[in-house]
């Protein structure tokens, strides 16, 4: 099993206006695609580390782990990073008709489906599998995978890296 | 061929069929432009004798080649048919899947492909080489009674009804 609903309930409502408050702050740009919950600084401030760990992380200085610091006035979303030593967290998008490249990265990954649709899946390896909204899930990959969004509508997530300790309580290939 | 493992609950399946790549190649080559993403083709068209001949052979209905640009995704929509679908040019990161399951087709190769269910096909290449597939279409009834096949598809309202030969 590649994915596993996490045992934590979302405040769907909370969820949704934090997030508008995130984005109606004048510094996140129109075409975002990704935008950091996280940052690699103590004192970081969101108008200067809202991109600080989008992209490949090959084209960044810091490492995984060091993207562990708050960095927005969001409570319901902190608390669920912070209960479970979530980090280098992001807000993405995926735009209708697209995929991710076939990869695999150095950590397992949580998510938070906030809008989708059928047509939105995830594969990791040999499995196909749709996320609902509004839940957390645990997904192994460090497996080769990729998501799709054959919708016609935008997919917005919440998305982390885990723990190794945490993924030890979901990954049933781990001794 | 396709009746060996076709049946309502088959998510795909390979199709015991021979496909020579060279002169597949040759037929693909021999067309002018297969830049977008559906290209129809021609029933009889004279510069591609090994195309006609599998859909002949394979009895498909309204084939097309598909091109998957890269890092895309999309699904075919539903309806009376399912998919016959054969890469020409494709590699591991493109995949097809079919509910739960995956499928990564190999070139020259045939697959069934159950479209009644919920299905999607993507690119995940990051080379952004663009993929192609011949893809064709099979009735319904193909799936559940041979003996039905091939049925009189001038009777159906599908506009794919022309594409009968």
């Amino acid at each position: 099993m590649y994915f596993r609903e996490v045992d934590y309930q979302i405040d769907e409502k909370a969820f949704q206006e934090e997030v508008t408050y995130i984005l109606s702050h004048r510094f996140i740009p129109r075409d975002w695609l990704q935008i950091s919950l996280q940052t690699i600084n103590e004192d970081g401030k969101p108008e200067d580390d809202w991109d600080v760990t989008i992209g490949r992380l090959s084209k960044h200085d810091h490492k995984e782990p060091d993207v562990r610091y708050l960095l927005w006035d969001t409570p319901a979303i902190n608390e669920m990073i912070s209960r479970f030593g979530f980090y280098r967290c992001r807000l993405v998008k995926s735009p209708p008709k697209t995929s991710l490249t076939w990869h695999y990265d150095l950590s397992d990954r949580f998510h938070v489906p906030l809008v989708t649709n059928l047509g939105c899946n995830m594969v990791i390896e040999d499995q196909c599998f749709h996320l609902p909204a509004f839940k957390l899930f645990w997904t192994n990959t460090k497996r080769m995978h990729t998501s799709y969004n054959v919708s016609s509508e935008w997919r917005t997530h919440i998305l982390g890296c885990v723990t190794p300790a945490f993924s030890s309580l979901y990954d049933s290939s781990l001794p | 061929m396709i009746e060996d493992f076709a049946s309502k609950n088959s998510h795909y399946g390979r199709v015991n069929y021979h496909i020579d790549p060279a002169a597949f190649r040759k037929d693909f080559r021999s067309l002018d432009d297969v830049s977008l993403k559906e290209t129809f083709l021609k029933q009889d068209d004279p510069r591609t004798p090994t195309f006609n001949k599998v859909i002949k052979d394979l009895n498909l209905l309204n084939p097309n080649l598909l091109r998957i640009i890269s890092k895309t995704a999309f699904c075919w929509s539903k309806g009376d048919f399912s998919r016959v679908i054969i890469p020409i040019m494709t590699s591991e990161e493109c995949k097809i899947t079919i509910e739960e399951k995956v499928l990564t087709p190999k070139n020259f190769r045939v697959y069934w492909i159950n479209t009644f269910k919920m299905h999607a096909i993507f690119n995940g290449d990051g080379t952004y080489e663009d993929k192609i597939f011949l893809v064709g279409s099979v009735p319904l009834d193909y799936r559940y009674d041979k003996k039905k096949w091939p049925i009189n598809l001038s009777r159906r309202s599908s506009p794919l009804a022309r594409y009968i030969f």
